[in-house]
């Protein structure tokens, strides 16, 4: 065969060795640049960032030697130390993410897992941990790996709240918090029960900034616990992740005998958005008003809102005949909005 | 007298150095060892009265002649003589069994001198540097010996440390080597000793240059050349002696090879750095096939573009190189091999890309011409094949090799390195200084 006839076709009909000898020795062809553009394409989606984390759970799955899962699994977590000591969070996350997110080792290392979790979340560690996600920029940053660390984390946060000297600013605490209950809110939620008001309180605030819809009943169980500075934030928690929309809860509020928590409902119903604000304070209005003074800000709260519904009220709160006390109160706070409305 | 006598003499003392560190003085192996140096040594002065071997700052020398190949091969032992304060070794025809057992002794570092007067003597004949072969070892083969000893300290230390790795990767992208050309030259060197150790620093040098020719960039190409490097390091991990007995492996050791793309992937996992983890991925899935076969088995999953880059490479070092179960064949055969699993066990593109790297006849490729000349293929990339004549048309091997330029010359045949007695990788040097490069 002679090859100098065919050298740019030579990856495609590569003679067979037997014939490879007998011709001229052809220039050797150059790669062209479809071939290189295919080639740079592929290595582009190649993703080399993330291959430790391919390398682990691959190894999880095919590895059955307990010896070497064991010594895996320190590896891992030699991994992830690093990674929180250089304040590289993101690599952190993306090691704890291998591990724990859909995992591929099979139950029967469930323990060694555990272990080696349990080696990473040191109180040390996780102090390290908590220091580097206060630091970071934006805070935001950390924020998936906290999620991801799940359990033993929101326990070591929950410690924290309780000792003297945190090693960071408590409110980073509650923030971190509440990022552990945006993976799973029954991390957060299990402390709900805690015999201390202000875990409690720091948990229920934790909760309403999960963002999660799963937060409400938790959230909900708390607004009849005994100490009231927990069930304002609870009313607070409840109003944030319903958008405002939770009225009914507001409204009940208003009964409380601590005048901080119907304080507090007062001021999240003047900023609810809900157009269902207006009819639940004319009926809580008509049925069981309460103290003179708030009923008076009841009614301007009515008074306020740019709903269609408001002047309406107003003339029937204002109509109203009989009543002293409260109900005397409505009417003449009414009555005055409605002069203010007219002039 | 050809280098590869020489390498025979020096491979023995090897053999006999280790051997005595590794068993008492009246043991058998070490028995057996000192008799094959002594046979080595009576190859070594078949046609001389004494053979002085030079032992220079870098290199070794038969006499004042270079001896590239074994400098490589032997450059652990060259060290520590040195370090023993041995700069020379005179070996006299009917060099006794006990003056070579002294020699070995002083080649494991259980003596420090050999009497005087006797059949083999140290530093009896130094040669300046001034009088040694002004050819300077290639920066290409300094750090093919470096990657070697890299690899060696992973068996001797059961430590891997990426440092070395790196640097290795490191001097082989400032030497060239993913250019090609006389990097793929080098990477024809083969060691049945140290087959794997060999084995991995070709496969580096052909993925560097295949990485290259398929537009990667230093920085991609670091990790790239250390994974290709690292490959097979879990088989040093394993260290199973039955892995290196000769013959086929039983099915149970067949179990074990298995395993080292695993155990090299772990142990890599441990020593990288933030951003090398890829080399872990590419020793895990090198054995992995385009078609998401192979082993281990990955559920289907298609290999890393940099482990289908290794994988390419690795085969074809695999093939062109003599195994206990399989003579060596030659760099065409071998691409046919890739070719015909292009899609299936390869990535086509990157079939096609290292194929039309390699050229026709890979550098390295021994050919006999039409006119009965045996050549050595130096350059086949980008214009004309270049080549070395190694041997007349009378088949004479050439003191000095002459370049040649291929254009226009007829292939009579393929030949393999055992049968023509020149491994390829020895005339880096050569080739270098025939197209004017200095590495």
């Amino acid at each position: 065969m002679d090859f100098a006839a065919h050298p740019a076709a030579l990856s495609d009909d590569l003679p067979p060795a037997g014939d490879a000898a007998g011709g001229e020795v052809p220039e050797a062809p150059s790669l062209d640049e479809d071939l290189v553009q295919r080639l740079a394409g592929q290595f582009a989606q190649g993703g080399a960032a993330d291959a430790g984390a391919t390398v682990l759970r691959d190894l999880l799955r095919i590895e059955s030697r307990r010896p070497r899962v064991h010594r895996l699994l320190r590896v891992w977590a030699g991994k992830v130390t690093s990674a929180v000591r250089a304040g590289d969070l993101a690599r952190a996350e993306s090691w704890m993410r291998a591990l724990v997110v859909s995992p591929t080792y099979p139950a029967e290392f469930a323990d060694l897992v555990a272990e080696a979790l349990d080696e990473v979340s040191s109180p040390e560690m996780l102090d390290e941990l908590v220091v580097r996600l206060a630091a970071a920029d934006p805070p935001v940053t950390g924020a998936g790996l906290v999620a991801v660390w799940g359990q033993r984390l929101a326990r070591h946060l929950v410690t924290g709240m309780t000792v003297d000297e945190p090693p960071v600013n408590r409110r980073f605490l509650v923030e971190f918090l509440s990022w552990v209950g945006r993976e799973d809110v029954r991390l957060v939620a299990a402390y709900t029960a805690d015999p201390r008001w202000f875990v409690v309180r720091n948990v229920a605030i934790a909760l309403g900034r999960t963002g999660r819809a799963q937060a409400v009943a938790p959230l909900e169980s708390l607004l009849d616990h005994p100490d009231h500075r927990v069930r304002v934030e609870a009313l607070r928690g409840v109003f944030a992740l319903s958008r405002g929309e939770a009225v009914a809860p507001l409204v009940s509020a208003l009964s409380d005998a601590e005048p901080r928590v119907r304080h507090a409902a007062l001021s999240l119903l003047r900023a609810s958005p809900s157009r269902e604000v207006v009819g639940a304070l004319v009926e809580l209005l008509e049925r069981h008003p309460p103290a003179a003074l708030e009923a008076r800000r009841l009614v301007e709260i009515i008074a306020e809102r740019a709903d269609p519904a408001a002047p309406a009220a107003l003339e029937r709160l204002a109509g109203r005949r009989r009543g002293r006390g409260a109900a005397r109160a409505v009417r003449e706070a009414a009555r005055l909005a409605l002069e203010g409305a007219r002039r | 007298m050809s280098e590869l006598v020489a390498r025979g003499f020096l491979r023995a003392l090897h053999h006999a150095a280790e051997s005595m560190l590794r068993h008492p003085p009246t043991h058998q192996a070490v028995e057996g060892a000192v008799t094959a140096l002594h046979q080595a040594a009576e190859a070594l002065t078949a046609a001389e009265k004494e053979v002085v071997i030079t032992v220079g700052d870098e290199a070794l020398f038969l006499g004042s002649r270079l001896l590239p190949h074994a400098s490589i091969e032997f450059h652990g032992m060259r060290s520590d003589l040195q370090q023993r304060g041995v700069d020379s070794i005179t070996v006299l025809r009917g060099a006794s069994r006990r003056d070579l057992a002294d020699l070995a002794s002083v080649a494991a570092g259980h003596g420090t001198d050999l009497p005087a007067g006797g059949t083999v003597r140290l530093n009896e004949r130094p040669l300046t540097p001034a009088q040694l072969e002004a050819r300077p070892l290639s920066g290409l083969r300094r750090t093919y010996a470096a990657s070697l000893d890299a690899l060696r300290s992973v068996s001797s230390g059961r430590r891997l440390e990426l440092g070395k790795v790196s640097g290795a990767v490191e001097g082989f992208l400032r030497g060239g080597a993913a250019e090609g050309g006389p990097s793929l030259m080098l990477a024809t060197l083969h060691n049945h000793d140290e087959t794997t150790f060999y084995h991995s620093v070709n496969v580096c040098l052909l993925s560097l240059a295949l990485g290259r020719a398929a537009g990667l960039s230093d920085d991609e190409l670091r990790p790239l050349g250390m994974g290709a490097l690292l490959i097979d390091i879990g088989r040093v991990v394993l260290d199973d002696p039955a892995l290196r007995a000769p013959g086929r492996l039983s099915n149970e050791d067949w179990a074990l090879v298995r395993l080292h793309p695993q155990e090299g992937a772990l142990a890599i996992l441990a020593a990288t750095r933030p951003g090398e983890e890829v080399a872990a991925q590419i020793a895990l899935e090198h054995h992995v096939r385009f078609d998401g076969g192979g082993y281990p088995d990955l559920g289907g999953r298609r290999p890393h573009y940099l482990s289908r880059l290794v994988a390419v490479a690795d085969v074809y070092d695999a093939v062109t190189s003599h195994r206990t179960h399989r003579p060596a064949r030659t760099p065409h055969e071998a691409l046919e091999i890739l070719s015909r699993g292009k899609g299936e066990a390869f990535d086509p593109d990157v079939v096609e890309a290292f194929i039309r790297m390699m050229g026709l006849y890979p550098p390295g490729s021994l050919l006999r011409l039409e006119s009965g000349e045996v050549v050595v293929v130096t350059a086949g990339t980008g214009g004309s094949p270049r080549a070395l004549v190694v041997s007349d048309a009378s088949g004479a091997l050439l003191e000095v090799p002459e370049p040649l330029d291929l254009a226009g010359c007829r292939v009579a045949g393929e030949l393999l390195s055992d049968d023509v007695g020149v491994p390829p990788a020895s005339l880096l040097e050569a080739a270098l200084a025939a197209s004017g490069g200095g590495r």
